[in-house]
């Protein structure tokens, strides 16, 4: 028997679809013979109490959640996520470059300093990527900082505002779509196939509107094995490219291969939606947890 | 000395050291001083301060949990939502800000949670300052203090840390005994002549 510690925050287990989903967790791993505890920020210090910790919290290298990460990996205990997988999914650059690095097919990328926020510069993209560009803060998650531009002056005018975040851009060539495919990847190998349906009039999965609502559009799970390979290939060689613990990678399919949008860590895992489709996905992050703890 | 410094984007070599060191003393996340080490990173070259070094340096629980497994003297500390008790240091961990704030008494909690937390939205660090303990700060160029009195300890904050250039906070405790508590920027343009001095007898400027 192992102890578990799950380290949450009050924002992950609002909805009952999060909640659900670190429920059962729980009852898996108690199931295995393991005993959970949840741990919140002023039960930081209990880490080195625990062999493994399981993050589920929003993750920023300087939020609290890198601080769980850091703090079990400086003391030698298994955590997903891990810092590092962290600290280069949370800035795109970094999670791009890994990308390009390992030849993973993506998107014609270009990372711009504040001295190319230009009209000059823009033009010589629109011509280099065509039109419209999407342009991406580093730090950005759940689709936020991440927009399209159509003109020069859109370019400048969205990409100072997203200096003020980074002192680096994401520039890519658009890729149109009706879905997005999440693959969820552990420890190199798939955990789940999920398809993110884009809503109506919309072109990203999650579009936040000017009245602070957001619109998430449906999520269609598939069973692993049904899944096209190639789609299942790319995913992992982009998950590798960045570690061996828990991602979710976004892929487009284009024309006849399939190109990664981007490698997520922490990715949601909803009951009744990534799961869906995923029957052992709990018990596998039990048992990659619990792995080198002796036991398995 | 400065257009040498800026032209190299602050990176230079350091014999003592053996590596790169990249000298910006402003190691913010996601700042241009974070990517010339993530580029040179990427190329392959070893650089001091590694981006992971720079946020053990300054994301302060990590500084406090890793000066402890180094087996350098820390004050008691914790992580909370906002509730604390005086006398303590306070300081942010969040992406949105980074303060600090020294409480010695009671009365001024609410207003420095509510403020340093974002209304009670992200975590902040207390370290508990011990009775009789005092604040002080000493800047550290590679390991070396021009204060003879903190150049033990600014050499172990070079060891342990990474950080080439750094603004130190110890606790000083009245029997003498210092307790480390975190590290901010010191930036190149800040450093004083015989500061500098010192650096350049230390490292090459890069090409």
């Amino acid at each position: 028997m192992g102890k578990i510690g799950i380290y949450t925050e009050r924002s992950t287990i609002a909805r009952s679809e999060e909640m659900a989903a670190l429920m059962r967790f729980g009852q898996v791993a108690r199931k295995l013979g393991h005993q959970v505890d949840y741990l919140f920020r002023p039960d930081l210090y209990k880490i080195p109490q625990y062999d493994a910790i399981y993050i589920r919290a929003l993750t920023d290298p300087l939020n609290s959640a890198y601080v769980a990460a850091r703090t079990a990996e400086l003391h030698g205990i298994r955590v997903v996520d891990d810092p590092t997988s962290i600290y280069i999914c949370c800035d795109k650059v970094n999670m791009y470059r890994h990308l390009i690095a390992a030849g993973v097919p993506m998107p014609e990328t270009v990372f711009l300093h504040a001295a190319d926020v230009t009209p000059k510069k823009a033009a010589q993209l629109f011509r280099m990527l065509g039109h419209p560009l999407v342009l991406k803060a580093p730090n950005s998650s759940f689709s936020m900082y991440v927009e399209r531009v159509k003109t020069p002056e859109d370019f400048v005018r969205v990409g100072n505002r997203f200096l003020r975040r980074a002192d680096r851009l994401v520039v890519q060539r658009f890729i149109t779509s009706e879905f997005d495919w999440r693959v969820g990847v552990l420890d190199g190998e798939v955990l789940f196939v999920c398809q993110y349906l884009i809503p109506k009039k919309r072109w990203k999965i999650v579009t936040h509107i000017e009245n602070g609502r957001t619109i998430y559009g449906p999520v269609k799970g598939i069973e692993p094995d049904k899944a096209d390979p190639l789609l299942l290939a790319t995913a992992v060689q982009a998950a590798k490219a960045i570690g061996h613990g828990l991602y979710g990678v976004d892929l487009k399919q284009h024309e006849d291969h399939f190109v990664v949008i981007e490698v997520n860590d922490n990715p949601t895992i909803n009951a009744g939606e990534e799961d869906q489709k995923a029957p052992y996905l709990y018990e596998r992050l039990v048992e990659y947890l619990m792995k080198q703890n002796g036991h398995n | 000395m400065l257009r040498a410094a800026a032209a190299s984007n602050y990176v230079a070599y350091c014999e003592d050291a053996e590596c790169l060191v990249n000298l910006a003393g402003r190691y913010d996340y996601l700042e241009m001083p974070y990517y010339v080490s993530q580029d040179l990173e990427h190329s392959g070259r070893g650089v001091r301060p590694s981006c992971k070094e720079m946020l053990d340096a300054y994301v302060s629980p990590l500084f406090l949990a890793k000066a402890k497994l180094a087996g350098l003297p820390v004050p008691e500390y914790y992580i909370t939502n906002g509730y604390f008790e005086p006398p303590v240091i306070v300081d942010t961990i969040n992406p949105f800000m980074q303060r600090s704030s020294v409480v010695l008494k009671n009365g001024h909690q609410q207003r420095v949670a509510k403020s340093m937390t974002r209304n009670y939205t992200y975590a902040i660090c207390c370290q508990e300052l011990p009775p009789g303990g005092q604040v002080k700060y000493f800047r550290s160029v590679l390991g070396w203090c021009v204060s003879p009195r903190f150049r033990d300890v600014s050499e172990q904050v070079w060891q342990v840390f990474g950080i080439p250039l750094a603004r130190v906070r110890v606790i000083l405790l009245e029997k003498g005994e210092i307790l480390f508590s975190n590290v901010a920027q010191l930036p190149f343009e800040r450093l004083n002549r015989r500061e500098l001095a010192y650096l350049l007898r230390k490292v090459e400027w890069a090409r």
